[in-house]
């Protein structure tokens, strides 16, 4: 007869004692697994949320830049109006659609938390260059009209067209 | 009425910063108004020259949307404001608000890349 040799001995007892040791103690091991896979469908499931959370986030951004693009290109369309209206000496009309104008950039400017400083400076500039556009044709119309120089005015409507211009570009290519 | 201690750092801080080049300021519409703008303000210095209520030099700091916030002014004159002598402080405020403007002029029309560059071409002429 072979005896065993003294390794293999002290593999098979340890063998014997992990397998008294699992007899002895499957409940707690049972309630470790157990507790590990609630954990773990726990993190999943609050995983999944952020996901959704995410999600509706980007959707809600999304919503907000087609907002702004759609004031944006109504902002200009408006100001291109204006420069019409001004050419053909339609004061008061033009001055009528000034408060529109100032309307749509304000929402411009507080819609989208997604725009950069810059482009909001960009906004806030606008709104006031327009302003003072618009406190000038006032006093020119309140003075008969005489007073108003047409190149200059539009001219500063026309800088403002370029600038909302840039500002959607900007948009659109950081939404892109 | 004087300038609000708080307007008078604001003039001196914007002085300092368009003198630095570190401050750009536009044209407007109104031809002696200069519009600058800075974190969520825009920021307008403006020199009436007639006699009614806009005469002089007017600072307007304006919100985001446009509305006015505050706004202070200087006479056009270093002598006289409605008739009377102008007193000391109210001097060196028109003397502040009067290099403000001129500054903002200056940047607004690139007034000194202009003088440069007319510099350069009559360098030219030989």
């Amino acid at each position: 007869m072979r005896l065993c040799r003294p390794a293999t001995l002290k593999r098979f007892q340890s063998l014997v004692n992990l397998g008294k040791f699992f007899a002895d103690h499957w409940g707690d091991l049972a309630s470790v697994v157990g507790l590990v896979i609630v954990i773990w469908a726990s993190l999943s499931a609050k995983n999944a949320a952020e996901q959704a959370r995410g999600a509706a986030r980007q959707v809600k951004d999304r919503i907000a830049t087609l907002d702004t693009l759609a004031d944006v290109s109504a902002a200009l369309a408006i100001m291109e109006e204006i420069k019409r209206l001004q050419r053909a000496g339609a004061w008061q009309v033009a001055l009528d659609r000034y408060s529109t104008l100032r309307r749509h950039l304000v929402r411009i400017e507080q819609i989208n938390p997604a725009l950069t400083g810059a482009q909001r400076q960009n906004v806030a500039r606008s709104i006031v260059q327009l302003r003072t556009v618009e406190a000038k044709v006032e006093s020119g119309i309140s003075a008969g009209a005489a007073d108003l120089n047409l190149a200059d005015v539009n001219l500063v409507v026309s800088r403002e067209i370029d600038r909302m211009e840039r500002v959607m570009i900007a948009i659109k290519q950081a939404g892109s | 009425m004087p300038l609000q201690p708080q307007i008078v750092r604001l003039v001196e801080k914007l002085t300092e910063l368009t003198r630095q080049n570190k401050m750009t300021w536009e044209t407007t519409a109104d031809e002696d108004t200069f519009l600058t703008s800075a974190g969520k303000f825009v920021v307008t210095i403006a020199c009436g020259r007639g006699t009614g209520e806009d005469a002089g030099y007017r600072i307007r700091l304006l919100n985001d949307a446009g509305q006015v916030v505050e706004e202070a002014g200087a006479p056009l004159s270093d002598r006289r404001e409605s008739g009377q002598l102008l007193s000391l402080s109210r001097s060196v405020e028109h003397q502040q608000l009067r290099s403000l403007h001129e500054l903002a002029r200056r940047s607004a029309l690139h007034a000194d890349e202009a003088v440069a560059d007319l510099l350069t071409s009559l360098e030219q002429i030989r």
